[in-house]
């Protein structure tokens, strides 16, 4: 991997596990990551694939009894494995935000919204009431809700998803982050709002100049608005590369793999190609390549060393032994 | 059930303090199932030469290891035979509070009209008068006696019973599973007892180990108002009683068989704990 | 065709009369009392507001929309989980009655597979025993048959049979899938209806799944009713479409002529959102604005006019209703 000359958010060997004994669950594996200042990354993966978890691990939200280490875990220089939660939340807190799946759990269904995104406001900055309602504001109609007095006096309940949606990306923009992790933010919401979520986090990322992950399973969310994207599966990165690198030319066969299975690959009623078997268990994964047990063009070799992801001459990366186009870079 | 079983076998497993509840709760049962074999005399048997004996390790004999009482019985034989006593009256106002208690809890939840709200309400009166007050008025109007206090506990333990499965019932209800039944041509007794019943077991469980403990410790109390068991039927609440007078002087009489009611409720109790937390559904893995 | 022990006059009456529908709905219409308050009169939610289609065997027709569109209601009324507050339902030929007599055949012309593979099965129930329900209580079957039978349902939808004894938190959301297709097509009816069957599922997974759809279809010549929100799946297996909006159906077409170029506006915004693969370039215009309204206060006129792009005055005033357009699609538009 290059150096992260200019990553925000620099990841070096991350792995998290999950219980004790001989066999913890290893959610995510020997994890690289880099996330440059103003690029949207998109992180795609079925489940336990570990691409929630991952960034979850990376900010700190990872407990007991889930175990996180990482060779290197910087944002903008500042190491955080070392930091202390309290460190974290001043050194860190307000540079990075993040917005979770299920907007409506999101918001505690005690406090009115207004209540909210004024507690996350004085956090970030306490000012007198006013000044904090005026921010507050200002912050919902840059995230177009509709008629944002009304709203402010609103309880979580009364408000739709894509509402909901719209005012944790309120909140999370409240310290004018540099970084924005989004989990699954529109797999919950209905298609014609998850467009309208899309295109506001892609405008609202340009205005501001702010670092986007998305984390998503839905592959053709994901190839339409970021810049770089990994594909992970069973807690490793298979492939990175560009959205046109990875959809008009996959090179890991379990990114073909994927392309392959999704309905939008095939016109007309014909079969489906699907990947037989499922992802491995705690108590079945594989000493090799976490794919060969389904993998159609496994050999021998696969199931013997685990690969690791290697830089291809186009700025790709794959983790496979059958691809080739000899490694460059470091390896 | 054998799902059932075999969660609980599992999740005593690894509670310590679970498993001597149910290691105590073992030897108790064995101790009163053996009475007649282990129990070194008679327990009604008047010893007139050896009143007041005390126990065998405050100057007494070995021939009343736990002294005497003040008619000469022995406390041993008392205690080992009151065992068998207070852990059946617990059991049996237990399983009569129970089996009403399921059944009309399934009608409840499954007719939400004038049968819920009747169930209901009753339940709610009966909740209304403090458990110790509504057995002995029950015992009051039916005469003292253990089959009389066993109906009375039994009527004191029958509302959390209905309340626990109409809300557990009325939770399945609307899982899926439950529609796929009725697709299934799954009539409403079906439903209430082999879909939706079964999926309801674990609150029971607890609340019938926990019931039980609750159940002697009303037993003994009724028993130490007199309306309990009738002497010369040894019983610990009634033995606490019939020795409130000697706590003075032969306090041996009061501490064992309060310590026997304490050691038996504490052992329910853990007991119960550790099956609530091993079956309780959201510290469990899904999927 | 199989048939272990399973009564073949069904299927012979199926293949005999090709011409009865699998499904004949006129106007369903279902209304649910919302109490507001002791001194305000009752609301209704217009859940299904006048849906009416013919599904032909064997076919399978989608049903998509958007949260509060109805298309769940319409999956139960269909699968005879709850009655209609009005209109007509015909499954092959029979409507539904009140006795257990009417019930027992409907049970053996209609089933259903659920979105959500973690609740739609007994927990305490043996994947046998799951599977055996709906066979013990149809009553055709002894036990011999019963067994051959499961044995030979889980060979069907692609599950070993030492799988049968385990209970269903021990396999992955597409096996529980699995079961559960299986155990809708114990009674072999003429239709399925599936609500988002694989929405729950993973992509790879998801292919599994809807693979096995179309094997049985092809099969065992099974009507379904599909109920998705995703249009890509819709698109791949469907052979006609509804879409539907607020409790009413605004466009019945083929699928091919629909995802060709849909004639209702929200049918055309709808598949506007769909992402394709692919880099910025197909990065979708956000076609429309604003949430879909309530079903408990649905605007007057046309349900879509308040967002619709194209609505003119009379779309605020009057309803429209489902007319042909004559390439084999229905449309409820003034416009068109």
């Amino acid at each position: 991997m290059a150096e992260p000359g200019g990553a925000l958010l620099a990841i070096r060997g991350l792995h998290v596990r999950f219980g004790g004994g001989a066999r913890p669950l290893h959610a995510v594996e020997g994890l690289d990551l880099d996330v440059r200042r103003g690029e949207v990354l998109g992180i795609v993966g079925e489940s336990g694939s570990g691409k929630s978890v991952s960034m979850l691990a990376a900010m700190g939200l990872v407990d007991p009894p889930g175990r996180v280490e990482a060779a290197r875990l910087e944002f903008d220089g500042l190491d955080l494995r070392t930091l202390s939660p309290r460190e974290r939340r001043r050194r860190v807190g307000r540079r990075v935000s993040m917005i979770f799946q299920d907007p409506v759990a999101s918001l505690d269904p005690c406090w009115t919204v207004g209540d909210q995104l004024l507690e996350v406001l004085a956090a970030q900055r306490p000012q007198p009431r006013a000044a904090l309602r005026e921010r507050a504001l200002a912050l919902m109609r840059a995230v177009e809700i509709p008629d944002p007095e009304a709203r402010l006096r609103a309880w979580p309940h009364q408000l739709s998803g894509g509402l909901c949606q719209r005012v944790m990306i309120a909140m999370a923009l409240a310290g004018e982050p540099e970084l924005l992790i989004a989990d699954e933010p529109t797999t919950a919401l209905d298609v014609t709002i998850q467009a309208q979520v899309v295109e506001l986090l892609c405008r609202l990322r340009r205005e501001r100049g702010m670092a986007m992950v998305l984390i998503s399973h839905d592959l053709a969310l994901v190839s339409g608005i970021a810049d770089r994207v990994v594909v992970m599966y069973a807690g490793q990165a298979m492939e990175q590369g560009t959205p046109s690198q990875l959809f008009d030319a996959p090179r890991h066969p379990y990114t073909r793999a994927l392309m392959a299975a999704l309905p939008q690959a095939h016109r007309g009623r014909t079969r489906l190609s699907a990947l037989p078997g499922t992802v491995p268990g705690r108590y079945d994964r594989p000493s090799g390549c976490l794919l060969a047990p389904r993998c159609a063009q496994a050999e021998a070799a696969c199931a013997a060393a685990r690969p690791t992801l290697r830089t291809l001459a186009d700025g790709g990366a794959v983790a496979c032994r059958l691809v080739a186009d000899g490694p460059r870079g470091s390896p | 059930m054998g799902g059932t079983l075999r969660e609980v076998a599992a999740g005593l497993r690894g509670r310590p303090a679970a498993a001597a509840g149910f290691v105590v709760l073992v030897l108790l049962v064995a101790v009163a199932l053996a009475a007649p074999w282990i129990a070194p005399h008679d327990p009604v048997e008047q010893f007139r030469d050896a009143l007041l004996q005390p126990p065998v390790w405050s100057g007494g004999s070995w021939r009343f290891p736990l002294g005497t009482d003040d008619l000469g019985r022995d406390v041993a034989s008392r205690l080992i035979w009151g065992a068998r006593v207070s852990l059946a009256v617990g059991l049996a106002a237990i399983v009569l509070a129970l089996v009403p208690g399921v059944a009309l809890g399934l009608v409840a939840a499954f007719h939400p009209g004038w049968p819920a709200q009747l169930i209901g309400r009753s339940v709610d009166v009966l909740v209304a008068v403090p458990g110790l007050l509504l057995a002995i008025a029950v015992v009051a109007v039916l005469g003292p006696g253990l089959a009389n206090t066993v109906i009375a506990i039994a009527l004191v333990m029958l509302p959390p019973f209905v309340r626990l499965v109409r809300a557990s019932a009325i939770a399945e209800q609307a899982k899926e599973y439950v529609v796929a039944s009725r697709l299934a041509g799954a009539g409403r007794l079906r439903l209430m007892f082999d879909t939706v019943l079964p999926n309801c077991a674990a609150p029971v469980i607890v609340q019938a180990t926990l019931g039980f403990s609750s159940a002697v410790l009303e037993a003994a109390a009724l028993g130490f108002l007199g309306l309990g068991a009738q002497p010369p039927t040894p019983e610990w609440g009634t033995m606490l009683s019939t020795s409130r007078d000697y706590i003075e002087r032969a306090s041996w009489l009061v501490t064992l068989p309060g310590l026997a009611i304490l050691v038996t409720v504490v052992a329910i109790n853990l007991l119960g704990d550790g099956l609530r937390d091993a079956l309780d559904p959201r510290l469990k893995d899904h999927g | 065709m199989s048939a272990a022990g399973r009564d073949p006059t069904a299927r012979a009456e199926r293949d005999a009369t090709p011409q009865v529908p699998a499904i004949d709905a006129v106007d369903l219409v279902k209304h649910y009392p919302v109490r507001s308050g002791w001194l305000r009169p009752p609301r209704r939610v217009r859940a299904l507001d006048g849906v009416g289609f013919v599904l032909p065997p064997a076919r399978t027709l989608a049903v998509v929309g958007e949260s509060g569109c109805g298309k769940t209601t319409l999956a139960r009324l269909l699968a005879t989980i709850e009655r209609p507050t009005s209109g007509t339902l015909r499954i092959v030929g029979e409507a539904p009655g009140s006795d257990r007599a009417s019930a027992h055949r409907l049970r053996r012309r209609v089933q259903m597979v659920f979105q959500n593979p973690y609740g739609s099965l007994n927990p305490r129930k043996t994947v046998a025993a799951i599977l055996d329900e709906p066979l013990a209580i149809d009553g055709v079957l002894d036990r011999a048959a019963r067994r051959a039978r499961v044995a030979e349902l889980l060979a069907r939808v692609g599950l070993s049979q030492e799988q049968a004894g385990r209970h269903p938190h021990m396999f992955s959301g597409g096996q529980r899938q699995r079961i559960a297709i299986a155990r809708a097509m114990a009674l072999e009816p003429a239709v399925i209806v599936a609500d988002e069957p694989v929405s729950a599922l993973d992509v790879s997974i998801q292919a599994q799944i809807l693979n096995l759809f179309m094997d049985l279809q092809e099969r065992y010549r099974t009507a379904y009713v599909f109920v998705s929100h995703d249009l890509a799946v819709v698109e791949h297996l469907a052979h006609d479409v509804m879409v539907m909006y607020l409790g009413r159906a605004v466009e019945i077409a083929p699928a091919r002529t629909l995802f060709a170029g849909p004639a209702h506006p929200y049918a055309k915004a709808l598949l506007a959102t769909r992402l394709r693969l692919g880099p910025q370039a197909a990065r979708p215009v956000v076609p429309i604005r604003g949430e879909p309204p309530s079903p408990l206060d649905p605007p007057g006129g046309c349900a879509f006019h308040p967002r619709c792009p194209e609505a003119l005055e009379r779309c605020r005033a009057e309803r429209p209703t489902l007319r042909p357009l004559g390439d084999g699609r229905l449309v409820a538009c003034h416009l068109v």
